[in-house]
């Protein structure tokens, strides 16, 4: 009985706190008092500490689910400053390291640290589409420039802002074009898609589609698997039943493209179909994964490992010896985003923050970067080549791409005017092209 | 007033005093997490209404935050003043309360956990796939604070009056004959039943009020944040709050904010330190779950009732012999 009426009262007395902190806090925050010019002043701008330190914030997932694509962005920087050391020009290159967690919360509060606490010159990656869009966002705001690493394409298109640049891989409907093309030249005049539900499966599908209707071909099905498929067998036979001459797949290179792999090699269409994948089918995680099954597999992207352009194979050969695997695209985006950096600070006479960064590095020539000859558009992007490659297997056991066909100066906006373009809605699985 | 009630006065009035001089000591940084602490502790707060009163665990709330939050960020980019942007989101949590109330007012245990689960992904499903008007797994980006609130500090206050609000409000449901009601459906159902009372629409009602406060909680996410995607409805975020919940006591007053705080803490802040830290959180919520299944909250309230009796001995209930008493009846006494 004494402890019940104690609790009454103690609640009275906490309402009465309550209400106390409530009606304080209600009267600061209309006077306006803020804080201390100082502190204020310290989170609206990012201004670096000292000025021959050049500090890059580097956000990328260690932890969650694309954490493995985390490892590989670390050490294609790594490897990057490693060969070349961490003085560009006047400027010692200080990288400070954030993990996103794969989530785009936890990625904002992050990219709010390496500006407020950290006072960053500049922000490399996410990689992950929807944080990498956040940040984007937020870093206009802040005033600090961002090296994307993501593919999203509403990132230099609908959504584009001058202080995010896409230095670490292509818009995702601007790699699969070149595919739709080739489907066409190859003599295709049908063609199944099956792509991935959601925003990236979207824009690959939408690219080939576009390109391949434009060409002349017609797109006869659209398939299309949520994210997390485990079994891939009904698509292989849909696929296999569509009576179309060729298919077009993007997985998203998670457990999706090997399960795919695995299913269209055992119900036998590899053999009784021509297909083009994307980007993702045959990564080096997945060919590490299905081995030899994936030999003669053709994808569009704009990279391959076996290809005959002295930069890549160059980058290709000392990070694999160094880290004894072939790097996957991810890596190979961090370092060229590495060599522009250095290269836009080697020449500069006072430190390069904002949109002067950004324009530093889109007025650099970058004609035997390692992505091959690539110049930036005015929506920053990249415009460069695209290749059709095949798995092969190397002398030492070993799988990797190579070359079939190169399409050079692929924009992110194909053949169409950008204005035009632009009008259109993003790519869904309800639009893919007009 | 006897000591305790001074104490206790004490403690709030310093806790008040420092919550309010924050944003004058620290940086905006750790102020805009501390927003995101009070944030989620008010998510939190939903939740654990639920679970400690009614002992209704669900795991879909996020789903009824995030669409508040969609609804906001909808209406901010099709051009809506502030008062439409709020209705928008008023009206969607309604919408998705009553859903969730309608389809798990006949459930308890175990079923009541599995619908709200499916109703989260059913909300998450929504947000991912409707991309023309939610931007499916992009989001939404491009949404502003109101003028008011623009800067991190204003934000911040505000916060902290909608969580001081809500947990008076909270408190008072709790004590009031509606409260006692749930926690007799919660002891004995059929019981409760007997008596005359209408066991579903209680049940109704806790989990229209609960959603009410996660739709305030999503609405509030969206602004710290200037933008949202489908994850912050999926079924990962409603299980980490869930996890705050359970880490600060269910059922207690300060544990949603205790939950909250530490698991705020590790995801933003140990992670820059620390390469593992979703083995630190986990080995944290086994170590809650099998020492103080109390949470935090009940964990040092227990720990405080020791040191006092370890102290004056004499103002024990039970003088002198406190020692020799089983722990069972001094915990009783207390």
């Amino acid at each position: 009985m004494k402890g019940t009426a104690m609790h009454s009262r103690n609640t009275a007395l906490r309402l009465r706190a309550g209400a106390v902190a409530l009606v304080a806090a209600t009267a600061l925050a209309l006077s306006g008092c803020a804080p201390s010019g100082d502190l204020a002043a310290d989170g609206s701008n990012g201004a670096a500490t000292s000025s021959d330190t050049f500090t890059v914030g580097l956000l990328t997932p260690m932890t969650g689910f694309v954490a493995a694509v985390g490892t590989d962005m670390q050490q294609g920087w790594d490897l990057y400053w490693e060969e070349n050391g961490t003085q560009a020009g006047k400027f010692k290159v200080k990288t400070v390291m954030e993990d996103t967690a794969s989530s785009a919360d936890t990625g904002l509060s992050k990219a709010q640290r390496l500006v407020t606490e950290e006072h960053v010159d500049v922000v490399v990656g996410p990689v992950l589409a929807n944080v990498s869009l956040a940040v984007g966002s937020y870093l206009a705001k802040a005033g600090v420039a961002n090296l994307a690493q993501t593919a999203a394409d509403d990132l230099t298109q609908r959504s584009q802002n001058p202080l995010v640049l896409r230095t670490g891989a292509y818009a995702g409907s601007q790699t699969t074009y070149p595919g739709g093309q080739w489907a066409h030249d190859q003599g295709y005049k049908t063609a199944a898609t099956l792509c991935v539900d959601y925003a990236f499966g979207w824009e690959n599908c939408g690219g080939f589609a576009s390109a391949f209707t434009d060409a002349g071909g017609t797109d006869t099905q659209q398939y299309w698997y949520p994210a997390d498929a485990t079994d891939m067998s009904t698509y292989v036979s849909q696929l296999k039943s569509s009576g179309a001459d060729m298919a077009f797949v993007a997985t998203a290179g998670g457990p999706d493209s090997s399960n795919f792999l695995r299913s269209a090699s055992d119900f036998g269409l590899l053999k009784s179909m021509p297909i083009l994948n994307n980007c993702c089918a045959t990564d080096q995680a997945i060919l590490q994964d299905v081995g030899d099954i994936a030999v003669g597999v053709k994808s569009v992207h704009y990279y391959a490992e076996g290809t005959d352009v002295a930069a890549t194979q160059k980058f290709v050969k000392s990070f694999e010896a160094k880290y004894g695997v072939i790097p996957s695209s991810y890596a190979m985006g961090m370092y060229a985003t590495a060599d522009m950096l250095a290269k836009a600070l080697k020449d500069a006479s006072k430190k390069l923050t904002g949109t002067a960064l950004v324009d530093a590095i889109k007025a650099l020539d970058l004609s035997d970067s390692v992505y091959g000859n690539v110049k930036f558009d005015e929506y920053n992007d990249m415009v460069g080549p695209m290749v059709v490659r095949h798995v092969e297997k190397r002398a030492d056991g070993k799988l990797w791409n190579v070359v079939d066909e190169s399409y050079d100066d692929v924009s992110q906006f194909w053949s169409y005017d950008p204005a035009e373009f632009l009008k259109h809605p993003s790519y869904s699985q309800s639009f893919t092209g007009k | 007033m006897n000591r305790a009630t001074v104490v206790k006065l004490a403690s709030v009035s310093a806790a008040v005093a420092i919550l309010i001089a924050l944003p004058y000591l620290i940086s905006s940084y750790y102020v805009s997490l501390i927003s995101i602490v009070f944030i989620s502790a008010i998510l939190a707060s939903s939740i654990n209404m639920l679970a400690g009163d009614a002992n209704l665990v669900s795991l879909g709330h996020a789903g009824i935050a995030a669409a508040a939050g969609y609804g906001l960020a909808w209406a901010a980019r099709q051009g809506f003043d502030l008062g439409g942007q709020l209705a928008v989101a008023g009206i969607m949590t309604v919408i998705t309360s009553v859903v969730y109330g309608l389809i798990s007012m006949r459930t308890r245990g175990i079923f009541f956990l599995m619908v709200t689960l499916a109703a989260g992904m059913v909300c998450y499903g929504i947000a991912f796939r409707w991309s023309s008007v939610t931007g499916g797994d992009n989001g939404l980006t491009g949404i502003s604070r109101p003028p008011g609130l623009a800067e991190y500090w204003q934000f911040y206050f505000f916060v902290l009056a909608i969580f001081v609000i809500v947990t008076i409000a909270l408190v008072i449901t709790s004590r009031s004959p509606f409260g006692l009601a749930m926690r007799g459906i919660r002891d004995s159902e059929t019981r409760m039943r007997s008596l005359g009372y209408n066991v579903a629409n209680y049940k109704f009602v806790a989990v229209f009020l609960s959603g009410v406060v996660a739709g305030i909680a999503g609405v509030l996410a969206v602004w710290q944040f200037e933008f949202i995607s489908p994850s912050a409805g999926g079924f990962d975020r409603s299980a980490m709050v869930m996890v705050m919940v359970i880490i600060g006591g269910i059922g207690t007053l300060f544990g949603p904010l205790l939950g909250a705080t530490l698991v705020v803490s590790i995801e933003q802040v140990l992670s820059t330190y620390v390469d593992r830290w979703p083995m630190i959180l986990g080995a944290l919520f086994i170590a809650v779950v099998i020492f103080a299944p109390q949470g935090l909250d009940g964990g040092i309230r227990q720990l405080a009732a020791w040191f006092r009796r370890r102290r004056s001995p004499k103002d024990s209930p039970i003088t002198g012999t406190s020692r020799d008493v089983p722990k069972q009846s001094t915990s009783t006494h207390q």
